[in-house]
């Protein structure tokens, strides 16, 4: 901790003398202040968050077999990821899980919360029934899911007589991958269900009043009111679906443990398995930054996109 | 956005990555900790923390010898931990124990998973004088012949195992009686024979297949059984090994790989007799619906476990070997050791050493009480063997039987034989490019 107390000064320090007019300026004060009271977030980011990315980056320099200390490799783990086959399909398998899983997520989500949003008997029940599977743990989903995609399970009794087959849906390669985003749309459109509702109660009612003085229709209220003012809440679930579903694991780790033949094999599952399974941390660190700085572009994207278009609505 | 919060967002930015970067240099090294220089005041009580994979059958017994053990040794204490459900997630919590400076003072560890922590000196070698032996040499000798190999690293011993297993043929013989055949004389001397017993055994309802005469294990999530196991044992059967003889070059896309893995896809998809998608064969087993399934001497304490009624129905018989097999052996073998951290304080190691001579001197109870095997020469020999049932078939499976591969990597390349299994039998890819693409993975993994 005193390294901490030290590093904090300096970069107090460090900001005053950035700042060329004399510290004792009132304006300057303010700030100082300002960054005073921010420290104890600022703190606790650089311990939780900063420190362990930095950490990571450092090891993914490294040949860290976990036990032994770590022997500096330079770029030698990045050179690695450019050959490693397993790496390129976890990707592409983790980009399916995301593309698959996002887009039925923000649609049906929306399409629950414009149903759910408006006035009716049984409203916070039926609200409630669609939240559940959010307040159940992912292992357990996972467990139930398995059930019904046994062979002989409730899918393949629904499906079997329509398809005219019976499909292995965790074991065949191309269905296991469609299985699992199934599983991962039911358990989160409750969230952004929610999430949609808040935005749409955020709407002041007087807009649509005004709309309908106008003689707007229902279409063209969704279309000219609802939802370029729920831009801020579509942006918010863009973004955390997108992240939430880079970072899935628990579904292929309990389901398919990334298989038949990794092609469920995720990148957060692929850098656990490098990482706990075959001990080659530094490998497994240079594969959590790439993942890191995909997320981050993509993240960037969005927001560049959805705000260029919330300035053609200004 | 005004300059100057812009100039006080980049110097506030700039002074939490120097503290990021401050605290990355300012870690610790990972070396172990040293222990305080021993002074004259009399010793306090060595205190020390034993872990130990899951195995309810086995723990009972182990308390009762670890608390024989503190009472004739005053001041030893021990505190038992019984890790996590499976082995992955016992070898990720102990490993991640080892490099954070808190594991265990001594614990069990797969064989396989022991050689990334032989080779970096993570543990220390048996001393083999505290355990009552002359030489390293005498102490093997005092074992079933080969049943130790697993546990050395460069010709060095290090741990005793507490459960040497190898997987035989488990039976359910009223199933057979079923069917109109006879256990005893009707089970499958060869992989071949097989194929004639699935033909009667197997029963087919609604078009699914509700019964199985014998089905592999691929790997599926639910599976306690490794198939990699089974496949390296019908292979060697056949004179094929998984890497060549100077460990450079991966061996598993010749031969006797290909007829091997070309029996299994043929089960699956020429035969339909078997299915990876279907209840894994040993759950299936002690359900019921599967006839034969392959597991090790353990597996009995574990249906009994499950309160299964096929304990009392069930009965072990030989891998099947292939009939024009070269080396007439089983499954590769696999152990749990009890390894001793070497980061550990010598007093501690001491401690541990003759912990591990106790829970090592009651083979026979372990047998009778657990199903597990620590085949001394001694116990091979006695009647406590014969008496407990099956057990002579697996330590006849034994003999001659290779360990699985005890490399740094092993679990990497046990994964890309694995992978290719399941493209296999879930893609019914052509099997020699399955091979052939793990060959080349394994060979990367070798370099």
């Amino acid at each position: 901790m005193p390294n901490t107390s030290v590093s904090l000064i300096m970069g107090l320090v460090l900001a005053t003398l950035i700042h060329k007019r004399p510290w004792w300026n009132i304006y300057n004060r303010r700030r100082l202040w300002g960054l005073i009271f921010v420290l104890p977030a600022l703190t606790f980011f650089a311990l939780f968050a900063f420190y362990p990315m930095a950490n990571a980056f450092y090891i993914s320099l490294t040949e860290y077999r976990l036990i032994s200390p770590p022997v500096f490799s330079g770029l030698e783990n990045y050179a690695h990821l450019l050959e490693d086959q397993r790496f390129r399909i976890s990707l592409g398998n983790t980009f399916l899980f995301v593309a698959g899983s996002a887009v039925p997520i923000w649609v049906i989500s929306l399409a629950l919360a414009l149903l759910l949003a408006g006035r009716f008997w049984g409203r916070n029940f039926v609200r409630t029934l669609y939240f559940v599977p959010v307040i159940i743990s992912g292992v357990v989903v996972s467990m139930v899911w398995r059930v019904l995609y046994h062979p002989y399970g409730p899918v393949n009794a629904l499906l079997g007589p329509l398809l005219g087959f019976a499909p292995n849906w965790l074991t065949q390669r191309n269905l296991a991958p469609w299985a699992i985003v199934a599983m991962n749309v039911w358990q989160s459109v409750g969230f952004y269900m929610l999430i949609f509702i808040a935005g749409l109660q955020n709407i002041p009612e007087v807009f649509y009043d005004a709309a309908k003085v106008d003689g707007a229709n229902r279409r063209q209220l969704l279309r000219h009111i609802t939802l370029p003012l729920l831009k801020p809440t579509t942006l918010f679930v863009m973004v955390i679906s997108l992240i939430d579903g880079f970072q899935s694991f628990t579904y292929q780790y309990m389901l398919t443990k990334g298989g038949p033949s990794d092609a469920t094999n995720v990148i957060a599952l692929y850098i656990y398995q490098n990482a706990f399974q075959y001990l080659n941390m530094g490998y497994a660190s240079a594969l959590s930054l790439v993942m890191f700085v995909i997320i981050m572009v993509l993240t960037l994207v969005q927001l560049r996109i959805v705000r260029s278009e919330e300035g053609l609505y200004a | 956005m005004r300059k100057p919060y812009f100039r006080l967002m980049v110097a506030s930015t700039l002074a939490v990555l120097v503290l990021g970067l401050v605290l990355v240099a300012c870690q610790p090294a990972a070396t172990p900790t040293t222990e305080a220089a021993p002074t004259d005041t009399p010793p306090p009580p060595v205190k020390i923390l034993y872990w130990s994979h899951d195995f309810p059958p086995r723990a009972d017994l182990d308390r009762e010898y670890m608390d024989k053990f503190k009472a004739d040794n005053p001041g030893v204490e021990i505190e038992y931990v019984i890790g996590p459900g499976n082995d992955s997630e016992y070898i990720t919590k102990l490993v991640t124990a080892l490099a954070g400076g808190e594991g265990p003072d001594c614990f069990t560890l797969l064989s396989m998973a022991a050689a990334p922590l032989l080779a970096q000196g993570s543990v220390i070698p048996l001393d083999y004088k505290l355990l009552g032996y002359d030489s390293q040499e005498a102490l093997e000798t005092s074992y079933v012949e080969g049943t130790l190999e697993g546990l050395k690293y460069n010709g060095t011993l290090y741990a005793i195992p507490n459960e040497v297993s190898i997987y035989s043929l488990f039976l359910n013989k009223k199933l057979f009686e079923d069917a109109g055949l006879d256990p005893a004389a009707d089970y499958p001397k060869t992989w071949e024979d097989l194929r004639p017993l699935a033909e009667k055994l197997n029963l087919v309802e609604g078009g699914q297949l509700k019964q199985r005469a014998f089905d592999f294990t691929y790997g599926m999530p639910d599976d306690i059984t490794s198939p990699v196991l089974t496949l390296a044992g019908m292979a060697y059967q056949l004179g094929g090994t998984v890497v060549n003889a100077e460990g450079t070059e991966a061996t598993v896309n010749t031969e006797p790989w290909v007829r091997t893995f070309q029996f299994v896809q043929d089960w699956v998809y020429q035969d339909k007799f078997g299915d990876p998608a279907l209840t894994v064969s040993n759950i299936g087993f002690y359900e019921g619906t599967v006839a034969m399934t392959i597991s090790g001497s353990w597996f009995s304490s574990y249906i009994k476990d499950q309160q299964s009624p096929v304990y009392d129905t069930h009965t072990v018989v030989p891998l099947p070997r292939w009939s024009d097999a070269t080396n007439p052996t089983g499954a590769f073998m696999y152990s749990y050791g009890i390894f001793i951290n070497a980061a550990s304080s010598p007093e501690k190691q001491q401690v541990c050493q003759g912990l591990i001579k106790e829970l090592s001197a009651h083979p026979e109870r372990y047998l009778t009480d657990a199903g597990l095997l620590q085949p001394t020469l001694a116990l091979s020999q006695s009647s406590t063997i014969q008496e407990v049932p099956n057990m002579q078939v697996f330590l006849n499976d034994m003999v001659g039987t290779p360990y699985w591969l005890v490399h740094t990597e092993t679990f990497a390349i046990a994964d890309a034989i694995g992978r290719a299994l399941q493209r296999v039998v879930t893609e019914n890819q052509p099997v020699q490019e399955a091979l052939d693409q793990a060959k080349s993975e394994i060979d990367e993994l070798l370099k």
